[in-house]
Formats: C-alpha cells, sequence, structure tokens
C-alpha cells in the first residue's frame, strides 16, 4: 500500500476524534445530570432525580 | 426524534454508528480497489468526503433550527442549532485535516489558498463564531436570538463551498457523480456516508439531551438564586 503513512494517519484521526467527542458529550451529560440532581435534591429535599445519570 | 432523545434509541443509534464505521473503515482500507490514477492514498475520500458531507448537514440543521427560533421562539429549536453546530464544527475540521493528508501526497502541499479550502476555512470560523458569541449572553433568549441570526447569515457561504470548485478553476477536484466513479467505489463511499451519518444521529441525541439538562440547571439556579 503506497502512502500507508497518510492513510493510516487520516482513519486514526477520524475514529481519535470521533470516539473522543462522544466520549467527552457523555461525559458532560453525566457531570451536569449530576449536578442537576444534587441541586433538586437540596434544594427541594424530596430526592427526586431529574437527569440522566445513566448515560 | 432528535428533540426528545432517550437513552436506550441512542444506544442503539451508537451502536449501530460503531458496527457501521467499523465495516466502512474496513472496506475502504483493506476491501475496494485502490484508485487507478491516485492509487492507495485515494481511500481517504471514504472519510473526508462523508466529513464534508456531515459538515454541510449539520450546518444546514443550524439553519433550520435558527429559522424556526425565530419564527415560534421556542428554545428547544435553539438547543438543536447549538448541538449541531458544535458537531458541524467538529466535522469541519475533520474534512480540513483529512484534505491536508490526501493533499500533501497527491498535491504536493499540506495548504494551498485554493477556494475550496478558502471557503471552508472560513466556514469553520464563522460556525466557532457562533459558537463564541453564544457565552457573551448570560439570558438565554438573548443568547439563542443572536445564535439564531448569526447561524442563517453563516448559512450563506456552505453553497458557496459546495460550488467554489464548479465557479472557479481550482487546484481541489469537482464534486464525483455516479457516472465519473466505479460502482465498488461509489458504494464504499455511500456506505460510510451511512456510518457518519449515524454518527451525527447518536452525537445529536446525546449533545441535545446535554443542552437540555444544562439548560435546566441554568433555570433553576437562576430562578431560585
Amino acid at each position: 500500500m503506497d502512502n500507508l503513512g497518510f492513510i493510516v494517519a487520516g482513519y486514526t484521526l477520524t475514529w481519535v476524534t470521533l470516539v473522543w467527542y462522544a466520549w467527552r458529550t457523555n461525559r458532560r451529560l453525566g457531570a451536569a445530570a449530576r449536578a442537576l440532581a444534587e441541586w433538586t435534591q437540596t434544594s427541594t429535599g424530596t430526592g427526586r432525580s431529574a437527569g440522566d445519570p445513566g448515560a | 426524534m432528535i428533540v426528545t432523545s432517550n437513552s436506550g434509541t441512542a444506544r442503539l443509534i451508537g451502536i449501530a454508528a460503531l458496527v457501521t464505521m467499523l465495516v466502512g473503515s474496513f472496506v475502504g482500507l483493506f476491501v475496494v480497489s485502490p484508485d487507478r490514477l491516485q492509487g492507495d492514498v485515494q481511500r481517504l475520500m471514504y472519510v473526508h468526503v462523508p466529513a464534508a458531507w456531515l459538515a454541510f448537514l449539520a450546518f444546514f440543521i443550524v439553519f433550520l433550527m435558527s429559522v424556526l427560533y425565530l419564527i415560534q421562539r421556542d428554545l428547544k429549536w435553539d438547543r438543536v442549532a447549538h448541538a449541531s453546530a458544535e458537531i458541524g464544527v467538529v466535522f469541519t475540521v475533520l474534512t480540513l485535516a483529512l484534505g491536508s493528508m490526501w493533499g500533501k501526497p497527491t498535491w504536493g502541499v499540506w495548504w494551498t489558498w485554493d477556494p475550496r479550502l478558502t471557503t471552508t476555512a472560513i466556514m469553520l470560523a464563522i460556525y466557532v463564531g457562533y459558537l463564541a458569541i453564544r457565552s457573551f449572553a448570560d439570558d438565554p433568549d438573548k443568547r439563542a436570538r443572536w445564535a439564531a441570526i448569526v447561524g442563517i447569515i453563516g448559512f450563506a457561504n456552505v453553497p458557496i463551498v459546495y460550488l467554489s470548485v464548479i465557479w472557479w478553476r481550482t487546484l481541489h477536484q469537482p464534486p464525483s457523480s455516479p457516472r465519473s466513479v466505479s460502482p465498488e467505489i461509489l458504494w464504499t463511499l455511500l456506505f460510510n456516508l451511512l456510518a457518519f451519518t449515524l454518527v451525527y444521529v447518536y452525537l445529536m441525541m446525546r449533545r441535545i439531551r446535554l443542552a437540555k439538562v444544562e439548560g435546566e440547571l441554568e433555570q433553576r439556579v437562576a430562578y431560585n438564586g
């Protein structure tokens, strides 16, 4: 396979970028859902979870 | 579908996206024959072109949702536009980086001020600006209104990016058509386009959900102090 370095770099970059973005979004979603659930719990005392912590 | 997503559907689409991406990459790298003129480096087309198409789609969604927001003033449209802009920026960066990796062995340069490359760089700057402008307003309605205006005006550049290779004599090749490529190349490209579309839908579902949760948090904190 000619120009193997460019091809491997291109496909690796694609996978790393998309997996990184999906991981980052899910991590942010988990953190935001936890913050919302904690806020709801402390402000109302009901313990109701309003987020999506299992995301 | 993408406005009110649930975790189960998102997980299924995520698995479908992962499987189609794996198959698409495998076929693009090892199964389909190399291009007659460019050789193996043309295999980068199977990730470069879908990334570019998905960037166009993402910014079209930004445009559509921006129009809907200005008509209905419903923040759910702004959340979809915001999510799509962020994902579109990721796909545009990927498009430029992959194009550069393809350009070096075929054109001999990593970058040139070719109309297609230049208009794509301008498109990236517009949507980075769209994301940046959102941080200047604390009020959600004002933020959504400013962003919607940029989302509508900024979309004017997207058709220019697409037509740049037709309007001007450029180093970048013109768009391929089913008549100009072999069926094997065409089907591999379409399969990878499907894979990237599933990735986009999955990312949209998660990113919209994130925007919704962050919006709720922001609203409650603002309301209760």
